[in-house]
């Protein structure tokens, strides 16, 4: 499924969020937005949702607009996973996953045996099968993170957009996270949209960036085009050096821009 | 023996209230022999005033009372759900002051035990329309915060307006019948009461238990919850409706009744966890067992009635402690 954005214009008060931008997201790529505490990364992927109105633009889903899409269709094509946080009632790990499963349900409806073979699945392939009976209140962060995205999972979604999924994590928490999301978008072909605030996994774990620049403006296109030394000092306001070996990237912020 | 702790908690509880209510159909001022009252239920033959007390006053007032532990057993585990705040009750929306107001407004208005009914149902009713209003509760991107906040200013509201009733009422007669009424009683419950009220009550109940299920994500933040393919306005107007018909029938019928709907939910999920698809059946069958007691102890351990909300809070404080206690409070 590809996601295009025409034309967005955002306005958060006096400050200028999105002016006149357009990007596509290409179907059955990992596409990262980056960009400094603020500039809009969460408000980005909220009006992509729908869930933010912008002052103008549209946003098309293989080139049809977002709100000419039945709600019930449009969540069943995207699954979305915010930032983890418990839950006032935390249910178990399986209870969770299922609720991944209500849209498909009708208003009366409960959970049947499809609904829980289509759980299974999903915990096999976070790889947290282990842990369905425990509660979610007993779960480390990076556990909860591979619920919240086998919960998505269980939707059957084409789109999974998650907002920062590796925030708070450690090192082994979060290559995990990232390498779940490259297994689902090899395999499964699912397009995969999400915030990072880390430029590294943006080089290494994504086809496709999008940079908030400042004053409403971003640059777009592959990580190696878009993610340069010019383009990161202007975004984040600091000098940045780029180290490469292993196959992976390193971007190191090495002193506070002087300008 | 059982598949798992779910069904042998519904079972035993279950169990436990057809015995109980068989139990409470006997005792009483007059007390009925346990072979009338078979005989009664079995349609034949025991003497008349059997017949009467059994199915005129006693069944009644059993029914009642149990249908409203039901109702506002899973009137409360909803709002806690849908308000993701353990604290919440049936009478967070005012639903229970407007009902209050309107049963109090009839008594100074001399009007009769039907009449008081009908008028409390009204302003209870009318008392969640104007949440709605105030809120826009039905409304999209409203958020839940807007309609707790809109409940408690009308909720406070109208207990101003009963204060005002009471304020101006006759001390010497009037005043202390408004007094008793606002404790809860199911003293006043007929067979009239019944076919009015008691359907209200079971409608609301029966909802909230179809709908169980969308009951979990409803704690989730309002992005999450639509995300999962839930239509928040719709989903939160049923719920809010529902509730409001068995707060608003149970107050009008028995007076407030407080406790039920916040503790039964919270002794639920110590049982049977979070899962509303469980949450709602357990407090339905606790609530029920739960109130139909405190209705049997009200009418029977003295010789005037005493009223339900002093027991349901001298009962429900003690045994919420207890369980708190013995799950060390992790809910």
């Amino acid at each position: 499924m590809t996601v295009e954005a025409v034309d967005l214009s955002f306005t958060y008060g006096e400050r200028m969020i999105l002016n006149h931008v357009s990007f596509m997201i290409p179907d059955r790529s990992i596409t990262t937005v980056l960009g400094p505490n603020g500039a809009g990364k969460t408000t980005l992927l909220k009006i992509l949702l729908g869930f933010e109105k912008m002052d103008g633009g549209e946003v098309l889903y293989d080139g049809k607009n977002l709100h000419s899409i039945p709600s019930k269709q449009f969540w069943n094509s995207i699954g979305y996973v915010p930032q983890a946080r418990q839950s006032i009632f935390p249910l178990t790990v399986e209870e969770t996953v299922l609720t991944g499963r209500t849209g498909h349900l009708s208003m009366f409806e409960k959970p049947g045996r499809k609904d829980y073979a289509i759980c299974e699945e999903a915990m096999h392939k976070a790889g947290i099968s282990h842990l369905k009976n425990r509660s979610c209140a007993t779960l480390s962060g990076g556990e909860l993170q591979l619920v919240h995205i086998a919960r998505a999972l269980a939707g059957k979604p084409r789109i999974l957009v998650l907002d920062e999924p590796e925030t708070g994590l450690d090192f082994e928490n979060q290559l995990m996270v990232l390498h779940l999301l490259q297994q689902l978008n090899q395999e499964d072909g699912l397009t995969i949209l999400y915030n990072t605030h880390y430029p590294d996994h943006a080089l290494d774990f994504s086809d496709h960036t999008i940079l908030f620049m400042g004053e409403g403006k971003i640059v777009h296109g592959s990580g190696k085009q878009v993610l340069t030394k010019e383009n990161m000092e202007h975004a984040f306001h600091v000098s940045v050096e780029i180290f490469t070996g292993f196959n992976r990237h390193a971007v190191i912020p090495v002193g506070k821009d002087q300008k | 023996m059982f598949k798992n702790r779910y069904s042998a908690v519904m079972t035993g509880t279950m169990i436990v209230l057809v015995i109980f209510a068989l139990y409470a159909l006997c005792i009483g001022q007059y007390s009925i022999s346990f072979e009338d009252l078979i005989r009664a239920l079995t349609g034949k033959q025991p003497p008349a005033n059997v017949i009467t007390v059994l199915f005129k006053i006693r069944l009644p007032r059993i029914l009642v009372s149990i249908g409203a532990g039901a109702g506002l057993s899973a009137a409360g585990a909803a709002f806690q759900s849908m308000f993701a705040n353990p604290l919440a009750t049936p009478d967070t929306l005012g639903t229970s002051n407007g009902a209050s107001f309107g049963a109090a407004l009839a008594i100074l208005l001399g009007l009769g035990t039907f009449g008081i009914q009908l008028s409390a149902l009204l302003a209870g009713l009318l008392a969640i329309a104007l949440v709605f209003v105030v809120s826009g509760a039905s409304k999209k991107n409203v958020s839940i915060l807007t309609v707790v906040l809109s409940g408690m200013v009308i909720s406070s509201l109208f207990s101003a307006l009963v204060s005002f009733v009471k304020f101006v009422a006759d001390p010497n007669d009037v005043l202390p019948v408004i007094t008793y009424w606002l404790m809860g009683s199911f003293s006043s419950i007929n067979l009239k009461s019944l076919y009015t009220g008691l359907p209200l009550i079971l409608i609301g109940t029966v909802i909230l238990y179809l709908i169980r299920y969308r009951m979990n994500v409803l704690s989730l933040s309002k992005e999450e919850s639509i995300s999962l393919g839930v239509n928040l306005p719709l989903i939160r107007t049923v719920i809010i409706v529902s509730s409001a018909l068995v707060t608003a029938s149970v107050t009008a019928m028995c007076g407030v009744i407080s406790w039920v709907g916040l503790l039964i939910p919270h002794i639920a999920r110590m049982l049977v966890g979070n899962d509303n698809s469980r949450v709602i059946p357990c407090s339905i069958v606790c609530g029920s067992l739960f109130l139909l007691v405190i209705d049997t102890l009200a009418r029977t351990i003295a010789i005037s009635e005493i009223p339900v909300s002093i027991l349901t809070s001298m009962i429900g404080a003690p045994v919420f402690i207890a369980l708190l206690k013995k799950t060390g409070g992790d809910l």
